[in-house]
């Protein structure tokens, strides 16, 4: 019996490996030192992490683990955006709130979720997804319970733990349908011919499923809402992006995994789930007052028309969807920057009708703002007019011309949603009893960097895009 | 450096974007001076074009290529032809006019309005040179923000629920553009190459017929609620009530004109054949909308209102005449844009100077104002005329080739025309005896002045343009002739791409009519 020696390759793990060391460090010293010097922590972990990708990986790429983990330049772009996100995240809730003075630990769960995401968009088996996605969704349930002072954050989080648990059941059934089926858990098993293909996409559609969970793809989207108005808003901040990326990730694995040209299922489902999320997501955050949860219904929205990349796969889809992502991370998470220097005191959830007259009084802040909605919007010369143009022009070039036009009327309807923002910004005078957070210069920084990325990605939108046509060339992949 | 390689064009644009950094670092008080300054220097940057170019010359000119976003194809490139040529002055002028106009009607928020407006203005002139279809979709759209806080902040009480409106009718067309540009750059990359948003490349080559007619659908969209064509003209009413003057004056004298802007640079060349289609039915639409425009104006109380009404009709007559595809009605529409812009956009500033002396715009309230503010009653009477077409003003030219150009296409069309004409003179007239004339119904008699210094220096300049059209078109119609020249030729359908023939008849060379007894049709 021959014995093959596994194939440890312990620095294709690195930034993962630094992550797990600061989490671990933060959870176990976290009581003495407080809750800034564990954000200072897990910022320059991250940052390490961030810094490392490009070292290691750039060009030549690495895999480790008999292909269980594989770091291509598509998914370093990934891990990058991820890392960013947490980032920001932590910029976002250094300084607290009033309601939740906890200690640090929260940093370390933080970590913990964006390794399971770096294993997520790094794997190519079906069980180490798993893995990665359970180890992404168990800090995350906690996080959005984490202000234990608050009954609404018990509450969302309970139900995102409920809902989150059927997704990775879901998962798991889809796993073992598959592996029936092809005998590996290795998701390359699906382009080779197959004894029995039904049962391997079937599996494939409930992984589809439970993936398309944390991008409240609908009609997965039910716990996003509570969740979001629930946890506090950086954590929300968190979980609109960075998972996000992760399940994007997977699912674009998926998607060129499948042999082409697609012998089914798949691309309908997505193309429905699309436009279903694009429906379901605009139509109803038109009637929402609360800020963030106006934001949460936009997420599934925007989750919607980036699905459009997922159809239009293997073409142009995979780099308009993650320049997408790119210029999502920073004109959502500029929205929820902007909803966390606005948080009431009280403890009383955000409206959008708080806002009013604010560009009277703090100019710059009002402005950046207005940037993250039209951006949002897709109007230029922001940022998200590239990205959906982008996205378009593949979803068009791969024949789905049909759901681009749901995108374009519902593109319609969600400017009367955003631009309802900019018009309480800078059309009313009245009220204004809202104060920005003083004494908060890593956040107002950061709004501002976002701000300024917002307009760069609408300028100079061809240097991003270079970057990710190349990983995402034919040949790369 | 010789003269033609300054980027004249560029420099345009950075202008009033330069003005706009300027008016946001600098203190509040100086927001107009710069402001004034800025929209001075861009106009005599917009002014340069007109006396450099190259008369009689087809194709672009002062083109500027340089790639923007290479991997989609997409580049910042830009030009004008005689179609652009004169809106270019048109915009620097009325955006002039403008910030006159605004000089003490804005209050609050100074700073911002101006920075707004100087972005609109960029966002104008970068629609008119753009020659690649992103980067014209970006400038089309990005000039919507501007306006819609120019309409939502400083309009009168209804004003947020004008300024959505108006980007949301505008939005719903454009997207439809957007779609609509990405179909065509896919269709000129299946010929091979790169993709190409070039809309030179897109000229010469030929859309295949299955595709013609949805993408026609598709582009019309977005320029018909720009001009707008009835029945998507419903916007305009609402949002120029609300609208502050200056507002006012850019949405009607430049705003408009780029929806047949659009049709002319994007519709005809690119789908002849679909033009020819849909001709009927467009023609149909502009002349409900010239005689529904005329009509509802004479049930108008409020002027601004009624002004309004009177753009959907008038535009609806270019409309009409642009769908001739002769080179009267050619003509005679790209003269009307451009006197349009004049008459309504001085309409509309002599409206808000009423306004801001009577408090109102209720034509009840109004009336024997001749006597009190004899200087303004001569500008409104002159604007009046020029807008009625009466020969000798600017009005005249624009009107006569389109219904010449209507005859042409069909004497029934031309009659039509001729009769709705006469119904735009009816309420203008009618309405000019309201305000001037008669006795003074408004409750406050006194307390007004004439016309101020400023808003006199606004005026003149205005009907100076207007007699000069007048009396000398043929300094317009010669430059915009081999423009209009190559937009039939592409325009033909079924007639193979070449390059255009140059201008052999010089129609209105000597100032005459004369000329015009050689049809091109």
């Amino acid at each position: 019996m021959a014995f093959n020696i596994p194939d440890v390759n312990l620095v294709s793990l690195l930034p993962e490996i630094l992550l797990l060391a600061a989490a671990a460090g933060i959870l176990l010293f976290s009581g003495e030192t407080g809750r800034r010097r564990a954000a200072a922590c897990a910022a320059g972990a991250v940052a390490a992490s961030l810094a490392s990708t490009p070292l290691l990986f750039m060009g030549a790429g690495m895999r480790g683990f008999d292909g269980l983990i594989v770091k291509d330049d598509a998914t370093l772009i990934f891990l990058a955006l991820m890392d960013l996100a947490a980032i920001a995240a932590v910029a976002l809730s250094r300084d607290g709130s009033a309601g939740e003075q906890e200690g640090g630990e929260v940093y370390g769960l933080a970590l913990f979720a964006l390794i399971g995401m770096h294993v997520m968009a790094a794997s190519r088996d079906l069980l180490v997804l798993f893995l990665g996605l359970e180890t992404l969704a168990l800090p995350l349930y906690v996080l959005v319970g984490s202000n234990r002072a608050s009954r609404d954050g018990m509450e969302a989080a309970v139900k995102y733990f409920l809902l989150g648990s059927f997704a990775s059941a879901l998962f798991l059934l889809g796993l073992a349908l598959y592996y029936g089926a092809t005998g590996t858990t290795a998701l390359t098993a699906v382009s080779r011919p197959l004894a029995q293909p039904s049962l391997a996409f079937a599996g494939l559609a409930l992984v589809t499923a439970g993936v398309g969970f944390k991008i409240a793809a609908v009609p997965f989207h039910m716990w996003a809402p509570d969740a979001y108005e629930g946890a506090p808003v950086p954590v929300a901040a968190y979980i609109s992006v960075a998972p996000k990326v992760a399940a994007f990730a997977v699912l674009l694995r998926l998607g060129l995994s499948l042999p082409s040209p697609d012998p089914g299922f798949w691309t309908h489902a997505v193309l429905a789930m699309s436009a279903a999320g694009m429906i379901v997501g605009n139509l109803a955050a038109l009637r929402q007052g609360g800020f963030v949860r106006m934001l949460a219904y936009s997420g599934i929205a925007q989750a919607g028309t980036m699905l459009i990349g997922l159809a239009a796969l293997p073409a142009q889809g995979g780099a308009a969807l993650t320049f997408y992502l790119l210029v999502y991370l920073f004109m959502n998470l500029g929205a929820f920057a902007a909803a966390v220097a606005l948080e009431r005191r009280e403890g009383g959830r955000l409206q959008i009708d708080d806002l009013s007259g604010l560009a009277s009084r703090r100019p710059l802040f009002a402005f950046a703002l207005a940037v993250f909605m039209v951006s949002l919007a897709g109007l230029p010369p922001t940022g998200g007019f590239f990205a959906k143009f982008t996205l378009f022009k593949a979803g068009i070039e791969a024949g789905q011309l049909p759901v681009v036009l749901v995108a374009v009327a519902m593109t319609v309807v969600s400017l009367f949603y955003y631009l309802r923002v900019v018009a309480v910004l800078y059309m009313r005078d009245d009220a204004g009893c809202l104060e920005i957070r003083p004494g908060a210069p890593l956040l107002a920084g950061f709004i501002g960097a976002a701000a300024l990325a917002t307009l760069l990605t609408g300028v100079l939108p061809g240097e991003f895009l270079r970057e990710i046509l190349a990983a995402f060339a034919p040949a790369a992949l | 450096m010789t003269i033609n390689d300054f980027p004249l064009l560029s420099v345009m644009i950075a202008l009033p974007l330069a003005g706009s950094a300027l008016v946001l670092a600098l203190d509040g008080r100086r927001a107009r001076a710069v402001a004034l300054g800025a929209s001075l220097l861009t106009f005599i940057a917009t002014i340069a074009p007109l006396v450099l170019f190259r008369t009689g010359e087809p194709g672009f000119q002062f083109v500027e290529y340089r790639p923007w976003v290479a991997s989609l194809g997409i580049a910042w490139h830009l030009g004008i032809d005689g179609l652009s040529l004169f809106l270019l002055p048109l915009t620097g002028f009325l955006s002039l006019a403008a910030v006159l106009v605004s000089w003490e009607s804005v209050g609050q928020k100074v700073k911002a309005y101006f920075i707004s407006f100087l972005v609109l203005e960029a966002g104008m002139l970068g629609v008119f040179v753009a020659l690649d279809a992103i980067l014209f979709y970006v400038f089309w759209e990005a000039m919507l923000i501007p306006m819609f806080l120019i309409i939502g902040i400083w309009g009168s009480e209804n004003r947020r629920y004008a300024a959505l409106k108006f980007i949301l009718y505008t939005v719903a067309g454009s997207l439809f553009l957007l779609v609509g540009f990405i179909v065509m750059a896919l269709l000129v990359q299946s010929q091979g190459g790169a993709p190409s948003f070039d809309i030179t490349r897109w000229m010469a080559y030929r859309v295949p017929a299955q595709h013609q007619f949805w993408l026609f659908a598709f582009f019309f969209a977005a320029f018909a609620v720009k001009v707008p064509l009835f029945p998507l003209h419903t916007w305009l009413p609402d949002t120029h009530v609300e609208a502050p003057t200056a507002g006012s004056v850019l949405l009607a004298g430049v705003l408009l004109k780029m929806g047949v802007y659009g049709i002319l640079r994007f519709c005809f060349p690119l789908f002849p054949e679909a033009t020819a289609f849909f001709t009927p039915a467009v023609m149909t639409l502009g002349l409900i909308g010239v005689v529904y425009g005329a009509l509802v104006a004479f049930a108008q109380k409020d002027l601004k209102k009624l002004v309004a009404y009177s753009s959907v009709s008038h535009m609806g007559l270019i409309v009409v005449g642009v769908f001739c595809l002769n080179l009267a009605g050619l003509k005679g529409g790209i003269v009307q844009m451009l006197n349009h812009g004049l008459s309504t956009g001085a309409l509309f500033i002599l409206v808000g100077a009423l306004y801001e002396r009577k408090k109102t715009r209720d034509l009840d309230r109004l009336g024997g104002l001749a006597g009190r503010t004899p200087v303004l009653a001569t500008f409104f009477v002159i604007t009046m005329l020029s807008s009625v077409g009466l020969p000798g003003l600017n009005g005249f030219v624009g009107e006569f080739l389109l219904l010449l150009g209507s005859f042409r296409y069909a004497w029934w069309l031309g009659a039509l025309a001729a009769v709705s004409v006469v119904l735009g003179a009816l309420y203008l007239l009618w309405m000019t005896q309201r305000v001037l004339f008669e006795k003074d119904r408004s409750p406050e008699k006194t307390g007004f002045g004439d016309f101020s210094i400023r808003e006199t220096i606004i005026m003149t300049p205005i009907v100076l343009a207007m007699f000069f059209i007048g009396l000398f078109p043929a300094g317009l119609t010669d430059r915009l002739e081999p423009a209009a020249r190559q937009i039939i030729a592409v325009s033909a359908p079924g007639t193979a791409r070449e390059a255009p023939p140059a201008a052999d008849v010089n129609i209105l060379a000597e100032g005459g009519t004369h000329g015009l007894q050689h049809p091109r049709r």
